[in-house]
């Protein structure tokens, strides 16, 4: 990477250039709201406290497993607060009154896509969300440290893992 | 006939250049395959379906959004401590504690022979401010110039109050009998003495206002190329009921009480004057316009640092200390207040989670 004379804007044309590939990892596992940015940003907080101002070679995959792994972990924690709640309450959450019927259905679609992503292998989730961002193999390689050749397999996998955890969700009505 | 592995296949759906020709000629000539590939493709759409996403909130607001979250804790912990106390009161309250202290506490050197002097506090001054403004007005001071000495600071530990005072080279106060916070004994750390300075280029503002899509005012020619130095430090804290390290990092807390001490800063100048500057600053379009007309109504702006305080988080009055007149801020949730006041040429704050009356009363009873 070149290198300017003011460190300090190596990082903010750093940021420029990955906040919307890294928000957008960050929301395939936490859907497209608040949370999301809040990863996002969780995941800039910790480069720059792990590399200052001196930038590694490939900052871009260091982020992204970051980011991923940032959002899965705040994924975790809200299904198990989650179903905390959904113990204590001993009860479904009720939906929101006067919540439209069409954005019902949007939300508990989301609901179910988390739901199953956090019961994934945590590599699983991770090669999903990454790839579902667009990230090319080569970097979703980089990012997760596994040979190029091997993504399109786990991806495979993941997807196979994830279509049956959707449809055993449906079957329990869950 | 040997089938590529599915890996190949899946990649061939996503990234058909990056796939050996062999494998894509496999493909159309084999039924097996084709239909695997045809299966991924419907999969990987319908999964691509369900995923949602909204357009990415705007990159340069988030950056400076993040810049004033350097001074707070991670907002995943917060969303994952939601249900504790209101924790980004603490936060904010604890921001401008450390706004006090890195105002008041932070460097000083005497490498600054020949400047010019042209600000030093003898009195405080609260200004009311938004929790994130003043904290993106000082993360914008790198578009003005050369910032210069800005650093992490770290508290050194020191065994005690004879090792602090040894490192700081002056007496250092600790709170008189029954303190009503703790009964433990208090730990001193020592914030080394600190020289930032900024010098003001015309070409890098120039260069920030294109980057950013901002119009700025053209700088001075008169104050063009001046260095502006803040000197700070030593500064000495010591803590009740707490630890050094809890002070700062993603699960800061305040402590029962922190006592802190340091020789006034000062501020030097290689040409520009403090109204120059003042006038410069508060016409850029990034500052508040709030803060700029709290400035501006300061009587004396030579001697009087401006403290700001969170609106709505914390409420600040005039009170008189150790024979002086200080500020004292108190959190409106009851979760912390501080006092700071000036005297003799050093500043000093007591600030923690208790009830301000007590705080008050330690600052009184300092020794």
């Amino acid at each position: 990477m070149t290198r300017t004379a003011d460190p300090g804007a190596d990082f903010d044309a750093l940021f420029l250039a990955q906040w919307p590939k890294v928000v957008r990892i960050a929301q395939r596992v936490l859907g497209p709201g608040a949370m999301a940015e809040d990863a996002a940003q969780e995941a800039f907080l910790a480069f720059h406290r792990r590399f200052g101002d001196q930038l590694p070679d490939r900052p871009g995959p260091w982020l992204y497993a970051a980011a991923t792994h940032l959002a899965l972990n705040a994924l975790r924690a809200e299904q198990r607060r989650d179903r905390r709640e959904r113990r204590d309450a001993a009860t479904a959450p009720a939906p929101a009154p006067g919540d439209p019927a069409a954005e019902l259905v949007e939300r508990e679609a989301r609901d179910e896509l988390r739901a199953a992503l956090s019961r994934l292998r945590p590599q699983s989730a991770a090669i999903l969300a990454m790839r579902y961002a667009g990230l090319r193999y080569q970097e979703v390689a980089q990012a997760l440290g596994l040979p190029a050749d091997q993504v399109g397999t786990r991806l495979r996998r993941a997807e196979l893992a994830l279509r049956k955890e959707l449809e055993h969700a449906s079957s329990q009505g869950r | 006939m040997r089938h590529p592995r599915d890996g190949d296949l899946r990649r061939l759906v996503d990234e058909e250049w990056a796939v050996a020709s062999s494998v894509r000629r496999h493909v159309e000539g084999c039924t097996r395959c084709g239909d695997l590939v045809a299966a991924m493709r419907d999969d990987s759409m319908a999964i691509a379906g369900r995923f949602s996403e909204r357009e990415p909130g705007d990159a340069v607001a988030a950056r400076e959004r993040l810049r004033a979250l350097e001074l707070r804790p991670s907002p995943v912990r917060r969303l994952r401590r939601a249900a504790r106390p209101p924790y980004w009161r603490i936060a904010g309250f604890s921001a401008a504690a450390a706004l006090v202290l890195a105002v008041a506490f932070t460097p000083i050197g005497s490498y600054a022979k020949g400047l010019l002097l042209i600000f030093q506090p003898k009195s405080f001054t609260a200004i009311p401010i938004g929790p994130s403004e003043f904290a993106s007005s000082l993360s914008q001071l790198r578009a003005f110039g050369r910032l210069q000495g800005v650093t992490n600071l770290r508290l050194s530990p020191v065994a005690d109050r004879a090792a602090a005072q040894t490192a700081a080279g002056y007496h250092v106060a600790v709170a008189g009998p029954g303190v009503p916070s703790s009964a433990d004994a208090p730990v001193f750390g020592v914030l080394p003495s600190h020289t930032e300075s900024l010098t003001l280029s015309s070409s890098k503002i120039a260069a920030y206002a294109a980057q950013a899509h901002q119009k700025m005012p053209p700088l001075p020619a008169a104050i063009d190329g001046s260095t502006i130095s803040v000197t700070t430090g030593p500064a000495v804290v010591s803590v009740y009921g707490g630890s050094l390290g809890s002070l700062s990092g993603a699960s800061a807390q305040l402590p029962d009480l922190l006592i802190a001490q340091a020789p006034a800063p000062k501020v030097y100048s290689t040409g520009a004057t403090l109204a120059e500057m003042e006038s410069y600053f508060l016409s850029t379009p990034g500052f508040p316009p709030q803060l700029a007309a709290a400035i501006k109504a300061i009587g004396a702006p030579e001697s009087t640092l401006p403290i700001p305080i969170p609106i709505g988080q914390a409420l600040s009055q005039t009170v008189a200390v150790q024979g002086v007149q200080g500020v004292a801020i108190g959190d409106q949730t009851g979760v912390g207040s501080g006092v700071v006041w000036q005297k003799d040429g050093m500043v000093y704050a007591v600030v923690g989670s208790l009830p301000q009356s007590q705080i008050l009363q330690v600052a009184q009873g300092l020794k």
